[in-house]
This record gives C-alpha cells, structure tokens and sequence, in this order.
C-alpha cells in the first residue's frame, strides 16, 4: 500500500475498512498492518482498504524528560532511581507504557509525605535489574554515599527481578551507615491502578526515616494492600515470580512493618552510624555453581577454570556427589574458595553430620550456616575484593551483616 | 405512559456470558466461597495529557478500599498476582460464530485493551477488552438494528456488599468471558430494544455456551432525545427496559422543564457553604441532633431562584444534587422544598430562610457535613447544577431495582483505554474462521423447528432442550436410538427430580446409564430407574453392577403377582414389586400378566 510508507506515527488517519468509514491514530506498522487506536479507545491492527485523508497528530511516543529534582518540605530523603517497573507511565494517546524517572508521581499520592518529608530525585540509571552488573553495584554504593551526606535517609528503586543480589552487595560493601537504605520495587507495574508500587513507597520514605543502620527492602507483607514489611537485605529472597508479596525473610522475621501510616521496628537491626564507610573494591570473578544430578566434572572444572570463588548450591546440608571431591581439593589448594549454601533456601548447611560432607570440608569447602546464595555471591565478592586471600575463608565465616542467622526459630518457616 | 419523543435514539450493549470457564485462566465458570479474602486500593494513572480520564478520577475521589471474597473457581490471574494466560480459545471461537452469524467483519488481528475501572470491580483495576469484528446486523420481527461491534471481554467482580468505603466483591464472576455486542443507537422505542436484545440473546443461547444464570445476559442501554446521551448500566431483566427507559425520559422532560423555569428566573448562582452549628439550637430533630453528635458540622447555602424545583410536584433536582453528593460519599443533604420534615420545624426553617436572606424564589441547601469537606461538596453541588442547566444531560447512570436510574459517574472517555501489554496480538487465521463458519448460530425459531422435525419432538420440547442447555447431550443420546424417550427424560424426569430434591444430578452420569440402557435395549422404565437411583446419591458403576436396571421380565412379574393379593390397582402393583426386586417394571406388562392370569 504505497499511500502508506510515509505515514508517520502520530498521523491522525480516516480511512476505510472492510467497507466502513472510521477515523484513528496511526500508532506504528508491523509488516504490512498499521497499528491504530480508533477513536472510541480500541486499537485495532489492521490493512485499511483506502486512507482517505490523513491530519497531522500530535503525539508524544517518548520517554518524558521535565520532572522535579525536589519537592515537599521536612525530612530529607533521597529516592535514587535505578529503573524497572516501579515506575512507569502509560500514554493514553498510543497506549504505550513507558518507564518514568519521575518519582513525585508517587509521593504525591500521599499529601502528608509532602508535608513530612523533602524528597529529591535522584536518577541514576534507568534498566531492567536482570541488566545489573557488579561494577553498577560499586557505582550505585558511591552515590549512595554522596547522598548520605545530603539526605537523612536513602530509598533506592529497582527491579524485583535481581533487588536481592543488589541489597546484599550494598550491604557487604557498607561498613557503616549513617542512613537508612531502603531498596524498593513493585511487582506490579504502577501504570496498572492495581499497582502496589505506591504503597511499597510510602513506607520505603517512611522506612528511612528511621535509625534503622542496615540496607533493607521495602514490600507487601501480603497480598492485600495493608502492610509492608522491612526485610534485612541480605537475608531476603523474592521467592515467586508475580505476587506482591514475592519477598521473604528467609530463616527470620522481618525487621519491622509499615501499617495505616506507621513504622513499627522489632529492634534487631544495627543503630545508624555517625558515618558512612564503604570498600571500594569488588572482586567479580565469582560465581554461584547449581549442583543436580548428572553434571560431569568437566561442567564443573570448566565453570571453576575462570573463577577465584565459588557458591555451591548444594543438596540438603549441603552435599554435592563425591566424585567432585578431587576437582574441589585441587580448586582450593590453589587458594580459591568454594562455599557450600542450600538449594533448600531455608536451613543451614553443615559439613560435619554426613560423610560426603566432611570429605568436601577436608577438600577445603568452606560453610556458613544458613547464609543465602545471593548474599553468599556478593559477600565474597566483597571480601575477595578487599581483603587478603589468607582471610577469605574467615571471613566468609564470620558473621558480617547478619547475613547468617545463628539461632534459627521454629516459626520462621 | 410516557410517549416516546420523535428525536429518541436507543442503543444497545448487549453483554453474554460465555459457559467455557475463564478468559485468561483455566479456572472453572462456576465456584463457591473459598472461605479467603484479601484487601485493595486502587489508584488512578494519570495520562499523556496530565489528567486521567474523568471517570476513573472521579472514583478515585471517594477513597475507597475493596475487600475481595476469594472463591474456589479463582487463582492468581483472578487476584491480580500473575499475569494473564492465553485467551480462551472456546470463548474466542464463540465469539467469530457469533459475528460470522450477524454479518459482522471479523477483524484479521485481535489486540487486547485494558480499559480503566477504578471501582474496583475488578481487581487490576481495568477490565481486559478485544474488538473482535465490526459491523453487522442484527433483526427480529419488524425491528432491524445495525450493530457497530462485537467485543470479546472479561466479567467484573460480583457485589456483595457495600458500607461505606469499603466494597466487598467476589471473584467467582470475574474473568467469565463475556461477549459484548453494541448496536447503533437506531432504535426509537423500548419495544424494539427489547426484541432485539432479546435476539442478540438467543443467538448464543442456541450455541448451548451460554451460560445459566440470571445475570448471563445483562445490557446497558443508551438513550438520548436530544439532551446528550445517557448510558443506563445493568439492565438485567429485558422487560424492564420499557419501565426503565419511560422513567428515563419523564426525568429528562421535567429537568428541561425545570431548567427553563431556573433560567427564566435568572438561574442560579454558585452555592457557597457557610458553616452556622447554632442556627438549629434547641431542635427536636433526631437527624441533627445525631449528625452533630458525629461531629457533622451544619453547612447552609443559599440556591439563588431554586424553590420549588428541587422537589415539588414533577420537578427532582435535589435528587440529581444528592445521587452526585453520594459519589464522594456525602450522604446528609436537605433542601427547601423538602421542609418542614425530618423533625425540623416550620419556625426553625424560618430562622434558615432569614439567616440566608432568602428572596421570594430562592432555595437553600442544608449540608450535614464535616466542614473539611465543605469545599469538596461545593465543587461537586456546582458543577453538577452547572452541567444541568447546560443542557447536557450526558452520563452513566445505574439501573435500579425499581426501574429507575440513579447518577452513577460521568461518561468514559477513549483515553482510558491502553494495551494489555502481557498479552500478545492474537492472529484470527483463516482457518479459525473457517472452522468457526462450520456452525454458525442460527435463530432460535429456526432452530426449534429443525430439531422439532428432524427427532420427532414437539416444538416446546425442543425449546425446553435449548433453554436447559441440554441440546447438545440430547443430540449425542438421540443418535444412539429413542430420541422421544431421551427428550422426556432430559425435559421432565430429571428437571422435577432436581427441583424436588433440590439436587443436581450430573449430566455425565446421565449420559453414561442412558448409554448403558441403550446398549442392553433396556427401555424407558430402565432409564427412569436410572435417574432414580442416581437422584438417591448411587454412583452410576454402583447402579450398573447391582443389576438394578434390567426390567423385571413377563415370567418375573407373573411370578411376583403371586404374593400380591389385590390385583387391581396397576401402579400400586408395580410400586410393589420395584419395592421388592429393586428392578424396573413396564405396567403394560403387568396388566398383560394379569390378564392372562385371570383367563386361566
């Protein structure tokens, strides 16, 4: 259809259908099939018969860029935008959902947050967190930091999808907070009415009001739109793919809860700093090494070539077949390390209780109680970064963020 | 009853609900309480321009918290906990045989929209909606009516209950496939509309999708006679769109009255509240007293040349004031016309009069309110008697139970409709198509007179079949011999047995001890004794190895009728004898035994 090739989006087009008259915004083409949203709303993907006369549109088919870098009055607080959907608008003309850096949209849903707290917006990446990389995680930590001198709180939005992995590496990376750090996502994108972003917001502002000293995330304790819990970063897991209430305290309690307007802390968490201190260092050669049944030793040789550290996840306490004890031994002799996590999420690993399991601590595979893999990863990325390879298998012992709990209680399950 | 203007435009939007389970999920059409709730808020987008769209925004208005009843045909799709699964493949079907039945065009591509419902009927807070064909026509008798869309859409949440804020729904309804069909408003009077719903009805009803229930055909109305058009929601019952659209133009001829009096007098000016908590000091009235108890502050407002048109004779503005009121959750409104009433006296209306220093045809307006809401009500009061007196009567309104309509929200607009993003562009092939051509619905009439011809049953069998939904087993048992004897059962026996019991015997078990009889040539008795049994809670393989169902043969009987002394009454023989064998009994055979006995 030549009349059509220089149609550009936004062209406001009557034309005819099957042998019907209709009028419609010309939204973009794929093969030969304009995409048009007619005037009552529909959008149709259609080949009109004949385009009868085309107006020129309006349309604005692109990210915005005008919103306020500061607003509101009170308590500073900085909110640092990293993307992912909590986040987003709709352009009704072309329907297009389009990721928004403009963090206002949110807090002023809330008039009091206006009134209680001077927010400033700060963007600092707009990606999808399945896009995160280690060396984000340094840069987002630094601005972090800058911030902190500025603000009385951090809230920083991000993707659901890697939000743990990012909390843990903050956490790790921080040696003292002076603020509060309060990750936020939403798993439902806030274009939908149904979004929890909002509220998952309101109480990340409200979270890093607080002395709460840790990096922590901010989401739905349940399904319903009632309570937010304050999860400790690096013992938190988003275990489904699409609820709300997607994040869970693995093997604790959360830290605290936000309920009709109110932060209510459970006490166990480390009291804001004087300061901020932070590594700057972050060893990437690491990985996380998912045992099943059926991989070969050259799987895992292969995997181990190229990397310093090693995360095992293993069965039960933490077991892999027997037949990898050498390879292990070998990797460890070398002055790597291999820690051995749970692909049960929930429990401790212990080395000590079967056979198989004393042969991989001979062979120099460390253990560390029920830490997470997730945290496992950025801890030692954070450890190798920054400290002497004699002190690794140490400190990816030790207790570092309570990022291993070391009295787990019956009801946490 | 009112005369229909010359200028009257009627349109329709019919809604069907498709019997194939869910739309975007695999859940069933039918569910109890779960015995789970949860609880939302819903918010409002704002669009390209910087403001929603004026429906979904005056929802949000009221602040209201939705608490949702979880039921046992719902799952994370229901909950607005996981994405949408592709589209219902039955229901999408049904959709082209419907269009492909009305002459309607069936569009090549079928894209999904969310259409912005802030009332929380649905739990995304938009309903997901395809334009499926366009076009077509839709006629009964002597009414025709074109039709401009055919849309395949999803069912809201079912109400339960309503206080305050807070809105309690169940999710057993949403996600039903429904089938909108929307006419052209090319009808002038409530007959036609009601023949031809009534048409667009039937048309799945013969498919046999249609699903049972007395909200499975709903329609919204639109009406206009030259005052904007008005679209009237959740007309269920077809009969009451005469009631409904009568009442519906005496309203719009005595506001066009009314208005035309207002502006001869100069109109009004904008109502602006005062709060005076001392002027009913000393009242009787129990609704003062108990709203300033509340802590209702008392809030007067002159309504320059108002009186008598608020509620006097035909005249209702102060109808119109308040049902716009309620929207925001105000619900204490009073008026000059209405008092002395509700306790408060002619002297105390008085002291209101001389406090607003009320002209000879001025009004006022008493408010029971909190007075941090005073200039929320205000806005409303004034832009509602502001769209009045323009003329343009243009809305959404609600049908109620007693065939009147009530202020429901302004009208939607386009702009609150974007693209489901989680599902993609579905391709309506033309091998869809073409399957969907094979059976194409035909008209109700039509089709009775076929099914009556071709098996032999009455007309009004025939009619009863499609209306229970049960034509489609009829057809697989006729097919296996005696459709005369299928037909009884499926019309008579077994819909007096479950309205006796008040149980639902299973059409599958049905299905399987018909065929068991047919396959043994075991008659009528034999399947009468089958749903019996089933009726008694017998499982059917239970039922086939008892050997309850093999009639009781000639020799039997004349065995039995030796115990039995009076040989008279044949029922109550053949009672006796099912008593004692457990089996079925042909009468005829037990009159033939007796007679041959008494020739011995």
């Amino acid at each position: 259809m030549p009349e059509n090739d220089n149609l550009p989006d936004g062209s406001v087009i009557h034309f005819t259908l099957k042998g019907r008259n209709l009028k419609g915004t010309v939204l973009g083409r794929r093969d030969q099939y304009l995409s048009i949203k007619l005037e009552s709303g529909y959008n149709i993907m259609a080949i009109p018969d004949k385009i009868t006369k085309i107006e020129k549109g309006r349309v604005s088919m692109k990210v915005e860029t005008e919103y306020p870098k500061e607003s509101g009055e009170g308590i500073n607080i900085s909110v640092i935008s990293t993307g992912g959907t909590i986040v987003s608008k709709v352009d009704y003309t072309t329907g297009a959902v389009f990721p928004s850096l403009d963090i206002t949209e949110i807090t002023s849903r809330f008039r009091y947050m206006e009134r209680s707290y001077h927010i400033r917006n700060v963007p600092f990446l707009n990606i999808l967190s399945e896009n995160m990389e280690p060396e984000q995680w340094m840069n987002l930590a630094r601005k972090i930091l800058e911030e902190s001198r500025k603000s009385e709180g951090i809230v920083v939005s991000h993707g659901t999808d890697t939000m743990t992995y990012t909390a843990s590496a903050l956490s790790f990376l921080f040696r003292e907070l002076s603020v509060p750090v309060i990750m936020v996502g939403s798993q439902r994108s806030s274009d939908r009415p149904s979004t929890d972003s909002y509220l998952n917001m309101e109480a990340a502002i409200n979270f890093a009001s607080t002395d709460f000293g840790e990096v922590g995330i901010s989401m739905h304790s349940s399904i319903s739109d009632e309570r937010i819990s304050l999860l400790r970063g690096v013992r938190t897991r988003k275990m489904h793919s699409s609820r709300r209430d997607a994040f869970r305290a693995i093997g604790e309690s959360p830290v605290g809860y936000f309920q009709e307007g109110l932060v209510n802390l459970s006490g166990n968490y480390s009291k804001k700093s004087e300061k901020t201190t932070m590594f700057d260092r972050i060893e990437k050669r690491a990985g996380i090494l998912y045992f099943h049944p059926g991989i070969e030793i050259d799987d895992l040789s292969g995997y181990l070539e190229k990397k310093m550290g090693v995360v095992i996840m293993g069965t039960g306490l933490g077991h892999i077949s027997t037949k990898f004890i050498d390879v292990l031994k070998e990797y460890t002799d070398s002055g790597r390390i291999a820690i051995m996590t749970t692909q049960c999420i929930y429990g401790t690993t212990d080395l000590d209780v079967y056979t198989t399991g004393r042969m991989l601590s001979r062979a120099g595979v460390t253990w560390a109680g029920n830490l997470l893999p997730e945290a496992a990863l950025a801890k030692m990325m954070v450890v190798m970064g920054n400290y002497p390879e004699f002190e690794w298998q140490k400190r990816m012992r030790s207790n570092m963020r309570g990022e291993i709990v070391e009295r787990e209680e019956l009801g946490v399950f | 009853m009112e005369k229909f203007p010359e200028n009257s435009k009627i349109g329709l939007e019919v809604h069907l609900q498709v019997n194939a389970g869910k739309l975007f999920c695999s859940c069933e059409s039918e569910g109890k309480d779960a015995g789970a709730s949860f609880t939302r808020v819903l918010h409002s987008s704002s669009g390209e321009s910087g403001s929603s769209d004026i429906s979904t925004i005056y929802e949000e208005s009221r602040n209201k918290t939705f608490r949702y009843l979880v039921s046992t045909n719902s799952c994370l799709v229901e909950s607005d906990e996981e994405p949408p699964h592709r589209i219902n493949e039955v229901a999408l079907a049904t959709a082209l045989r419907l269009a492909i039945s009305f002459s309607s065009d069936i569009l090549e591509r079928v894209v999904v929209m969310r259409k912005v419902v802030i009332d929380g009927s649905n739990t995304s807070g938009f309903q997901r909606t395809s334009l499926v064909s366009l076009g077509g026509e839709v006629s009964r008798g002597r009414y025709r009516s074109k039709i401009s869309t055919i849309c395949l859409e999803e069912d809201a949440c079912r109400k339960i209950e309503e206080n305050g804020n807070r809105i309690t729904y169940s999710l057993d309804r949403l996600g039903l496939p429904l089938i909108e069909i929307s006419t052209e408003p090319d009808l002038k009077d409530a007959e036609g509309a009601i023949e031809i719903a009534r048409e667009i009805g039937e048309r799945l009803l013969v498919t046999g999708l249609l699903r049972k229930g007395a909200d499975s055909i709903r329609q919204d109305v639109n009406f206009s006679m030259g005052h904007g058009r008005v679209e009237i929601k959740g007309v269920s019952k077809l009969t009451a769109i005469s009631a409904i659209l009568e009442n519906e133009v005496s309203r719009q001829k005595n506001l066009e009255e009314a208005v035309n009096i207002w502006k001869s007098r100069g109109g009004p000016e904008n109502v602006s509240f005062v709060v005076n908590n001392a002027i009913l000091n000393g009242t009787n009235s129990r609704m003062i007293i108990k709203a300033v108890e509340n802590g209702k502050d008392i809030l007067l407002s002159r309504l320059r040349n108002g009186r008598g048109l608020l509620k006097s004779g035909e005249f209702r503005i102060g109808r119109e004031i308040a049902d716009a009121l309620k929207q925001i959750g105000i619900n204490g409104i009073l008026h000059y016309d209405e008092l002395p009433a509700y306790g408060i006296t002619r002297e105390e209306k008085e002291r209101i009069i001389e406090f607003l220093d009320l002209g000879e045809h001025d009004s006022f307006l008493v408010l029971l309110e909190e007075q941090e809401n005073l200039e929320k009500a205000q806005d409303v009061i004034n832009r509602r008697i502001e769209k009045i007196l323009s003329g343009d009567f243009s809305e959404t309104r609600a049908a109620m139970e007693d065939n009147t309509t009530r202020f429901m929200r302004p009208l939607s607009g386009s702009s609150r409709m974007y693209p489901e993003t989680d599902i993609r562009v579905i391709e309506v092939t033309p091998e869809m198509i073409e399957e969907a051509r094979k059976d194409v619905p035909i008209p109700l009439d039509e089709l009775v007179s076929q099914i009556s011809s071709e098996y032999g049953i009455s007309g009004q069998d025939a009619s009863t079949l499609i209306w229970n939904g049960s034509l489609g087993i009829f057809k697989k048992m006729a097919a296996r011999g005696d459709p005369k004897m299928i037909c009884r059962i499926l019309v008579q026996k077994i819909p007096e047995i479950e309205r006796k019991r008040e149980i639902r015997i299973p059409m599958e078990h049905v299905e399987e001890l018909i065929d068991f009889c047919l396959s043994r040539s075991y008659g009528r008795y034999s399947v009468e004794r089958a749903i019996d049994l089933l009726s008694e809670g017998m499982s059917p393989s239970d039922i086939e190895s008892g050997n309850f169902l093999e009639p009781l043969s000639e020799s039997e009987i004349t065995d039995l009728l030796d115990s039995i002394n009076d040989k008279k009454n044949i029922s109550a023989i053949s009672r006796k004898m099912v008593e004692i064998t457990k089996r079925p009994v042909d009468n005829s055979l037990i009159a033939r035994a007796i007679e041959k006995l008494s020739r011995k």
